[in-house]
Formats: structure tokens, sequence, C-alpha cells
């Protein structure tokens, strides 16, 4: 006879379920409607929860955790307010499909709709954001309900999933029998099928055949984990291969077919060997905006094969000559050794013609990176007097030897370390990509140091930003968090400035703040941390030095930089990938083909 | 173009608001909407009729595909052969002097009036039950107007539509 299951409460069952689906940190902020379940985590060991100090904070700490380990986020906050300061987290995650469960108390069920004091619907708050939503009805269906979760958010195109829990179903006087269960029973939810095979033998030989290959992988590669399946077909290839900046890390930045990310601040190189290409494979990527520029322009050659997991991806912005739907890893695995055996076929006569092709290409990727390339040569000129945001970014990488735990804000310091930091593995940059959610960046490496609490964590961030999150600067220290605070402080919100500067006629509508900024070194003090200022260009590496000495303690390492400096390159707007300003006043030749509609 | 979704999924709360939502966020008109229970009560069916740009629903679909609660979504362009559409109108018809004659006439006229019968009747009114596709309810309303029938209420349910099987060799679509 089996073992009588335990009677749990609906509380104590939440946070068992939470332990049992895998949850060793969740990240919250107790409430009333929360109470019942913060109190089942008081007694027991299983789940550890981390205390933040705003719920959007829990919600993107839980983010971080969950890029940099591959395992999902878990948040749990209260009713009302608790629940709508996490939407920003939760929209965060949705659009560059991190997986994550929510759980948001909320009022008692009699009390739903009636107005009740800390009564959100955050079900239908939160509907437009999440890739799935749960309600709990009664308290036996809350361990069906937090496997579902956690499975719905691992599988497929991960995302954010939210448990809505009203407080009588965790009442601790009433008891069930709790079991977990092993299997999950969704009908509904259908998960990519058999790849097809006549798609990919179309692929294998569009790749076999491209005179200028190119790969272009994005964040997909990192959520499969197909970064060793890439590096093999980019090998096999010996096609150049670009990163978005949500895919940074999936193919080594260090390597020699890599010619850095592309897009509306990507390489020169990168830019150019896209809109040249004649064959593009295209995989976990989503043809974004800020990559295409103009989409009647995008890559005018090009035959476009497009890998995804999810087909409403497919096709959204650019049809693809072939699409292929399934996981990256196996439908790249599968088409590396395809195309083992098409080339291991070739002839002599048509070893040598792909041969000289590919040389072709190389030798004119060779010449944009000599040009203009960003990866091989620095594209900014230092002072004497001024720290430029670059330098920052290269020596952080030397000090870190790469090998840094990076996550971001959003703005120019972002694009600075995209551009000047390869990261050599996936899962080390950890940015906002899809959503730009200034404040993300200290709550992330909250999330990652928790993670890994041995790793090198960096922050960069700049003063706006930062100032979105610093009362997280307390949860660092409960929490003894040694994470590094680089902060690039031009005084000013530097993208809007730099689109201000060029659109707008140097009009700084409300980019500044006029002496009000703090003191950012007695600001970490205050929170016990270490506080370091730098302003010369020749303190900068002792400072920086002094600043990763620190193996045990928080610093804050406030650097200001020129505030005139800009990001390029840029994608001039309507154009091209190959229409890019690559300094101030300076832009590439127009593309005189197409302006007399060639 | 109007377009016709075929839509089956989960009988459960919060289900139609996600579907909804989808149109509702890119700004995609819905003409009309109708959901029932199937005959598997867990099971709801969905018919939603909607004029606008063919790509753009396509995207719309892939998301419906997307939703958890959604098990099959099928689109075909209105009129195409490949659904059968029909729809309930009840119509609520003012009697007065004069206007039952022509309220009797109009229901002799079967074929235009998609074989109206009366349904429920009142001191000064009449409500007729129609049942045809959309497009021969529009014709109806335009002729019971042309008998100059004072039409007070009118109230319509929504296509229903679905797949066709290939018609058979001795009968297609009627």
């Amino acid at each position: 006879m089996a073992k009588d299951a335990e009677l749990l409460s609906g509380g104590e069952m939440l946070v068992r379920a939470l332990g049992d689906a895998g949850v060793k940190l969740l990240f919250g902020y107790p409430g009333g409607a929360a109470l019942h379940i913060y109190d089942a985590l008081f007694r027991q060991e299983q789940v550890q929860h981390i205390l933040v100090r705003h719920e959007q904070a829990a919600a993107h700490a839980a983010d971080g955790y969950a890029r940099a380990t591959g395992q999902p986020g878990a948040v749990l906050v209260t009713s009302g307010p608790g629940a709508t300061n996490t939407i920003t987290g939760i929209a965060t995650a949705q659009m560059d499909s991190i997986p994550m469960v929510v759980v948001a108390a909320q009022v008692a069920s009699h009390l739903v709709g009636t107005d009740a004091f800390q009564e959100t619907d955050m079900l239908g708050v939160s509907r437009p954001v999440v890739k799935h939503s749960f309600q709990v009805r009664t308290a036996e269906e809350i361990p069906t309900i937090v496997r579902s979760a956690f499975h719905i958010a691992m599988t497929g195109r991960p995302g954010p999933v939210v448990i809505d829990v009203p407080k009588n179903t965790t009442d601790p006087a009433r008891k069930f029998p709790y079991r977990y269960p092993g299997t999950v029973s969704l009908r509904s939810y259908s998960l990519p099928g058999i790849v097809d095979s006549a798609q990919l033998e179309r692929a294998t030989t569009l790749l076999a055949e491209a005179r200028r290959p190119m790969i272009y992988a994005g964040g997909g590669v990192i959520q499969g984990d197909a970064s060793a399946q890439l590096i093999e077909l980019v090998q096999r290839l010996n096609a150049p291969v670009t990163n978005t900046l949500m895919g940074l890390g999936a193919y080594p930045g260090d390597e020699q077919h890599f010619v850095g990310m592309l897009g509306m601040h990507g390489f020169y190189e990168a830019n150019m060997a896209m809109h040249h290409c004649d064959v593009l494979l295209a995989v976990g990527a989503r043809f974004d905006d800020r990559i295409t520029n103009a989409p009647e322009y995008f890559c005018p050659d090009a035959v476009i094969i497009h890998i995804d997991v999810d087909p409403a991806s497919v096709g959204k912005i650019i049809e693809p000559d072939v699409p292929i739907i399934g996981m990256a890893a196996e439908v790249l695995a599968s088409l590396e050794q395809k195309l083992e055996l098409c080339l291991a076929a070739y002839d002599a006569e048509q070893r040598t013609d792909r041969d000289h092709a590919l040389a072709d290409w190389w030798k004119q990727v060779g010449r944009w990176r000599a040009e203009r390339g960003l990866l091989h040569g620095r594209r900014y000129v230092t002072q004497d007097d001024r720290i430029l945001p670059q330098q920052v970014v290269q020596s952080l990488y030397e000090v870190t030897g790469g090998e840094a735990y990076i996550t971001s804000d959003v703005g120019q310091h972002q694009m600075f370390v995209a551009q000047y930091y390869p990261f050599k593995a996936p899962r080390r940059w950890i940015n906002s990509g899809g959503l730009g959610t200034m404040g993300f960046g200290l709550p992330a490496a909250m999330g990652v140091q928790l993670a890994f609490p041995d790793a090198v964590v960096a922050c960069v961030t700049g003063e706006g930003s930062i100032q979105m999150m610093t009362q997280e600067l307390s949860t660092c220290l409960q929490y003894g968090l040694p994470i590094k605070i680089i902060n690039i402080n031009n005084e000013a919100l530097g993208m809007v400035r730099q689109w201000q500067d060029m659109q707008y006629g140097g009009r700084y509508s409300h980019s500044t703040y006029q002496d009000s900024l703090p003191d950012f070194v007695r600001l970490a003090e205050a929170y016990g941390h270490i506080g370091l200022h730098v302003d010369r260009p020749e303190d900068l590496a002792e400072a920086m030095r002094r600043c990763f000495d620190e193996r045990k303690r928080l610093v804050f390492l406030d650097v200001r930089v020129d505030e005139a400096e800009h990001v390029y390159p840029m994608l001039i707007a309507g154009g091209s990938l190959r229409d890019m300003w690559l300094g101030k006043g300076e832009r590439t030749p127009p593309d005189t083909e197409r302006l007399r509609g060639g | 173009m109007r377009q016709v979704i075929s839509l089956l999924m989960e009988n459960a709360p919060g289900a139609l608001s996600r579907v909804v939502g989808l149109f509702s966020q890119r700004g995609y008109n819905i003409e009309s909407l109708n959901v029932a229970p199937t005959a598997d009560p867990t099971l709801s069916h969905l018919t939603l009729v909607s004029s606008g740009d063919a790509r753009q629903l396509e995207q719309i679909c892939h998301h419906l595909n997307r939703l958890l609660d959604v098990l099959s979504v099928e689109v075909a362009a209105a009129g195409s052969g490949d659904f059968l559409e029909r729809e309930l109108m009840l119509v609520k018809v003012a009697i007065d002097t004069g206007s039952e004659d022509a309220l009797l006439a109009a229901l002799e006229d079967s074929a235009a009036t998609a074989g109206a019968t009366v349904v429920a009747a009142g001191k000064a009114s009449r409500m007729l039950e129609l049942v045809a596709t959309p497009e021969h309810l529009e014709l109806c309303l335009r002729d019971l107007h042309a008998r100059q029938l004072r039409l007070l209420e009118v109230v319509r349910c929504g296509a229903v539509a679905l797949r066709l099987d290939a018609p058979s060799e001795s009968g297609g679509v009627f």
C-alpha cells in the first residue's frame, strides 16, 4: 500500500511544490495576502527566500538568475501593488523569452471583484506580458498548477508564468494530502514536433552552395543551449557569424569567424556582411526592428533560412525562403551532419570552387574589418583629460580577463559593453534587450551573484539607470553580495542625449539633472559598501583593479566620463544595414543603386 | 475581405479574454464573435468574423496557436466554401394599422426572408426568428425595410462556422 500523503495547508503545499519544482532561490516581498505563504516559508529549509526592497527588483533578480543558470526564476509577492510592481519585470522576461514563475498572492476569493484592500486583477493586468497564467481556485490544485507553470515556463519558447493565489486557498487551518505530480497533462499545449526534413535538405543545399554565407544567431541559441552546435556548424561551413545583442556569447567573441554584434549599433563588418551575403541562416533570432533597419532593404541578395522554436516568430517581419520550426540545438546539429555528408560528396572541382568563393568572401570581410572594424582595433580616439566610456569597458575587460558575468542597464553603456567586451561563453552577458528596461542591471546582478556566489559579477550601468534601483544596495548588504557596480557617469541620459544631438538640434530636453546627482561614493558608503570615484584617464586602470581586488564586498565605482561621446556605428533610419553613421557627421556612402531604384 | 476564424479552446475562465486580447492589442476589429461549449463540455468552439489585413490576421493566428488554451485554429475567407456558416437573428417588428399585412406578405416570400417565422407576439409587435448565412440576413433586413416595416430591435448572434468535409459525389454545399 502506498504511503499516505502528508497533510499540508495550501500555503505549505505552495512552498513545498516550489521546492519540488527545483526552486532554490525565491525572490520576494511579503504583504497581507501573502502572509500564510510567508509563514509556511519560515517553517522550512528547502527554499531560500531573498528579500528585495522593491518587487520589480524581485522579478529582475529572478530573471538574472534564470539567464545565468538556465533554470527558471521564481518570485513571490503580495496582492495589489506587490503584484503590479512586478509587471515591468515580467514584461522584460517575456520580451527576452526568459523562464520565470511569479506567484502573486490575491485577496480572498469572496473579496475578489469588490475593490478590496490591495486588490488588483493581476491576471488581467499581466495578460499581455505573460506566456500563461493560472488562478488557484482550491488548495488541492496548487501542486498541479505549480508543476504546470514551471513546465510551461521552461519548454518551447520559454517565458514568464503568473500564478494568482487567493489568500483563502493558503489557509493554514485547512490541510490536504500533498502529492507533487510526476507528469504534466496539458492537451492544448503543443511543442514543436519533428523537424521538417525536406526543409532541412533545402537548407543544407543552400548553405553548401552559398558563395557568401552568413549566420545570424540570437538569444534563442542561448536559451536553447545550442552554442556547441552553433560553433560546430560555423566551423563546418566556414562562414562569418554575427550575434544579436541577446545572442552575445552564443558564439565565442574572440574567435576569428565572429564578426561582432549586428544591428542598430552593430559592428561595421557585421552589418556589411549581412547586407552583402547571398545565403543567410538566422537561428533563434526574430528580425526585430533594431536588427533589420527598413525591412524592404534587408539583405537584398540573400536567400533566408530561419530556424526558430516559435512559429509565431517566423515570417513576422521577414518572410524566410526556408522556415524551420524546431529546437535550435537539434536543428543545428542535423544541419551540421547533413552538411558534412553533402560536402564530403563533392568532387575536387566542386571543392575548389567552393573554397575559392569562400576565400573571396573572407577577403571581403577582412577588408571591412580593416577599413572600419571594431573588433580588431579601437575605433575611438583617447583624450588626455577625459575618460571615454569605451575605455571603461576595455579596462573592465582587461581586469576581468573577459570572464566575468556582466549585467547592464539600458543606454549607451549597454551598447559599449556589447561592442567592447567580447563574451567568450553563453549566459555571461545579461541585459534587457527586448524591453530595454532601465533599472534591470543591479537586481539582475543580485540574481547572478546568488546563483554563483564565487563568480565575478559586474553591473555596468549609468547614473540614470542605477538611480531607478539604488534601494537594492540594501539587499546586497543583507546577503553579502560582492557585486561590482561600474557606473559610467556622463551626468546625462546618454542615449537620449545622443538622439537629441543627432535629430533634435542639440536641444537636451530633460536629459540632464542640473547638478542634482548624488555623491555616489557616499551613497554606496551609506548602504555599507565601498565607493570609489575616478575621473582621470591615468587613474582608471588602478581604480578598476582596486574595485575587483575587493573579493568580499560590493564596490561602487563611479567613473566620470566624457558626456559628448556617441555610440557608433549607428544605423541610419529608413535605410538598409549598410547605411550607418560611423562617427559624428560621417556616414557610409549612400547606396546609389538603391536610390536609382535599381 | 471578411475572414472567418474557427477555433477550438478550453472551456475555462480566462480563455476567451486571452483570445480576444490578441485582437484588441493589435487594433484589429472583431465583427462578430460566438462562443459556446461543444459536445465535449470541457471544450468551447469559437467563431470569429473579422475584416482586415490578411497578413496581420495570419500573425494573429500564429499567436492564437501559441495560447495555452487554444487547441486548434482554422481560418478561411468568408464565402470561400471551406466553412458552412450560419447565423441566428431575432427581429422585433412593430405592428400597427396596415403593417400586419405587409409582415404576412414578407413571411410568405420565404426566399427573401430566409424562412423567417414568428416566434412571439406582443400587443404591438411580433418577434421573427431567422437563420441563414450572415450575408443572407443582411439581405433579409434590407427586404424588411423595403416593405416599410418598422424594426424595433434587431439582435444577431454572429456567425457560427464549421469546416466542411470534402463533398461526396451525391451532394455538396447547399
